[in-house]
C-alpha cells in the first residue's frame, strides 16, 4: 500500500548535528540494500567498526528484514508469498523486537551479489518497490549517521572523547501537533564551554526548520491541488 | 535613483550561485540529489545587505524550473501518479547545501546543509570548523537559511493562472450549447428536457475533472518525472507550466 507521509505526520522533528566533513550523499538503492545487507557481527568486526555502535548498526539489518517479510505478507505487493505466510507471521514477533533473538532467524533476503541470476533478478525486483524503498531510503540515512559516528569515535581515540559531540545529534527538538514540544540534547553538551553558542545555533535551526517543512508542504499542496 | 539595473545584477549574481548537482545513476538516467549554494566574501556581504533591507531574491526562470523540478523528483506524488509504474527511486528528502571559499585561489568547502524530508524530519549540519568561527557561523548560516527560505517561498506551482478563466469559460460555452441544441432539436415535454440538461451538465463537469484531475495529471506527472518533460530547460518549463494549468483548472 502507497502511503502518503503527510497524513501520518504528528510532529516536526529539527536536529542539529555538528560533523567533521559534509560529504555528498547520494542514494543508490542497490548499493544501500548491499551495504546493509551484509550487516553481521563478523562483518563489523571484520570492518573494526567500534564496539559501541555495533547494536545500533545490527538493527539496521533487522529493520531491513522485518520491510521485507512484511511485502510477503502484503496482498498489494509483487513479493506477496501465499506459500510462506506461516512461516513469516512465526517470525514477525521476533522481528519485531530490539533484541538480538532475530539474528537466528535464515535470511529471507534475496542476496544482492550472487551468481544465481535468479536472486539477481529477484533484488531488482525488491528495488522496484516503493514501499521498501523508502525504508531502505530512512535505514540509508541511519547508517550513514552511524558510519559518520564511527570515523569520529575512531579518530578521537586518543583524545578525551568524554566531550565529543561531532558526528552526534547534539540537539533535536520535535514540535508535536498536540502543541506540545519537546527538547531533547546529548547530555555532553551541558558540560561544555560552548553550549550557549551550540544552543543558539539549533534554536536557529528550529526556528528556520519549521519554515523550510512548511515551504515544503505548500509546494505539496500547490502540486497536488488547488489552494 | 533608478536602482532597477543594480538589482537585476545583483539577483543575477545571486541566482548564479545556486546550482543543482545531479549524479548518474546508469548510463542514461541521472538524477538531481542537491541544491547547491556556491558562496564568496562578496555575496555573504550582498545577502547580509538584502536582508537588512527586507528585500527578496527573483529567482531567474531557469532556476525556477530547475528547482520545481527538483523538488517534484523527489516528493510523494503517489495522490497523482502511481510511483510504482515509474520505476522510480522512491522520495526523499529535498537537501540543500553550502560552500564557501574565502578566495578565489582556495577550494570551496561545503559548510552546512539542511534535509528536509515532507515526513517532518529536518536536519540541518554544520561543520566543525566553521562551528569554530563564530563570525563566519553567523554569516553562512543566516545566508544559508535565507536562500533555502527564498527558494521555497517561490517554488509552489502558481494557482491563481489567468488562463484558467477561458478554460472555465469555454466548457460552459460548450455545456450550453449541448444543452440549446437538446433543447431545440428533442421532441421530449419540457421537464424531460431540463432534467436532460441537468444531466449534461452533472455528467460533463464530473468527466471534465476526472479527465483533469487525475488522467492529464497523472500524465503529465508521469513525464516530468520519467518521460517527455523530464530532461531539458524547455521541456521541464512546459511540463510544469501545463501542470500549473491543470491545477488551475482543478
Amino acid at each position: 500500500m502507497i502511503q502518503n507521509p503527510i497524513e501520518n505526520i504528528t510532529a516536526v522533528e529539527i536536529s542539529t548535528v555538528i560533523v567533521d566533513e559534509i560529504v555528498d550523499e547520494i542514494f543508490i538503492p542497490w548499493e544501500v540494500y548491499q551495504a546493509i545487507y551484509y550487516l553481521s557481527r563478523s562483518h563489523l568486526s571484520q570492518l573494526a567498526v567500534d564496539r559501541s555502535l555495533w547494536d545500533r548498526y545490527l538493527q539496521l539489518r533487522r529493520q531491513l528484514e522485518l520491510a521485507y517479510c512484511l511485502l510477503l505478507l502484503d496482498e498489494g505487493s509483487a513479493q506477496y508469498n501465499r506459500l510462506l505466510i506461516g512461516e513469516v507471521k512465526r517470525d514477525l514477533p521476533i522481528l519485531s523486537q530490539q533484541g538480538d533473538d532475530w539474528e537466528a532467524i535464515v535470511t529471507r533476503l534475496p542476496e544482492p551479489i550472487s551468481d544465481s541470476r535468479k536472486s539477481m533478478s529477484e533484488v531488482n525486483k525488491l528495488l522496484r518497490e516503493p514501499q521498501f524503498i523508502n525504508v531502505l531510503q530512512q535505514l540509508n540515512k541511519r547508517k550513514s549517521a552511524l558510519d559518520r559516528r564511527d570515523r569520529s569515535l575512531r579518530n578521537s581515540f586518543c583524545q578525551n572523547s568524554q566531550n565529543n559531540i561531532t558526528d552526534t545529534t547534539y540537539a533535536q527538538t520535535s514540535l508535536q501537533l498536540n502543541g506540545k514540544i519537546v527538547n531533547r540534547y546529548c547530555q555532553a553538551i551541558l558540560e561544555r564551554s560552548d553550549r550557549n553558542l551550540l544552543l543558539q545555533l539549533h534554536e536557529q535551526s528550529t526556528n528556520t526548520g519549521e519554515q523550510q517543512w512548511r515551504g515544503l508542504v505548500e509546494f505539496m499542496l500547490s502540486v497536488i491541488a488547488r489552494r | 535613483m533608478n536602482q532597477q539595473p543594480l538589482v537585476k545584477t545583483r539577483d543575477k549574481r545571486l541566482n548564479s550561485c545556486i546550482q543543482i548537482d545531479s549524479a548518474k545513476i546508469n548510463r542514461r538516467v541521472s538524477i538531481p540529489y542537491q541544491i547547491n549554494f556556491c558562496l564568496n566574501a562578496q555575496l555573504l556581504e550582498e545577502i547580509r545587505q538584502i536582508r537588512a533591507n527586507n528585500f527578496r531574491l527573483e529567482l531567474s526562470a531557469r532556476n525556477i524550473v530547475n528547482l520545481r523540478h527538483y523538488a517534484l523528483v523527489n516528493l510523494p506524488l503517489d495522490s497523482i501518479c502511481d510511483r510504482r509504474q515509474l520505476e522510480s527511486i522512491g522520495y526523499s528528502s529535498l537537501t540543500f547545501t553550502t560552500q564557501y571559499s574565502a578566495s578565489e585561489n582556495q577550494p570551496a568547502v561545503t559548510l552546512f546543509r539542511s534535509e528536509i524530508d515532507l515526513a517532518g524530519k529536518i536536519s540541518q549540519q554544520v561543520r566543525k570548523n566553521l562551528y569554530q568561527d563564530s563570525l563566519l557561523l553567523t554569516q553562512i548560516s543566516q545566508a544559508h537559511y535565507w536562500l533555502v527560505l527564498e527558494i521555497l517561498a517561490q517554488l509552489p506551482l502558481k494557482s491563481t493562472a489567468w488562463y484558467s478563466w477561458p478554460v472555465a469559460a469555454c466548457f460552459y460555452i460548450a455545456v450550453a450549447i449541448a444543452c440549446a441544441f437538446i433543447w431545440y432539436i428533442s421532441p421530449f415535454a419540457s421537464i424531460f428536457k431540463v432534467a436532460i440538461c441537468l444531466a449534461i451538465v452533472l455528467v460533463s463537469k464530473l468527466v471534465f475533472k476526472t479527465l483533469i484531475t487525475k488522467q492529464l495529471k497523472s500524465w503529465v506527472v508521469h513525464h516530468l518525472l520519467k518521460g517527455i518533460f523530464a530532461r531539458g530547460f524547455y521541456r521541464q518549463q512546459l511540463g510544469l507550466k501545463l501542470l500549473s494549468f491543470l491545477t488551475a483548472c482543478n
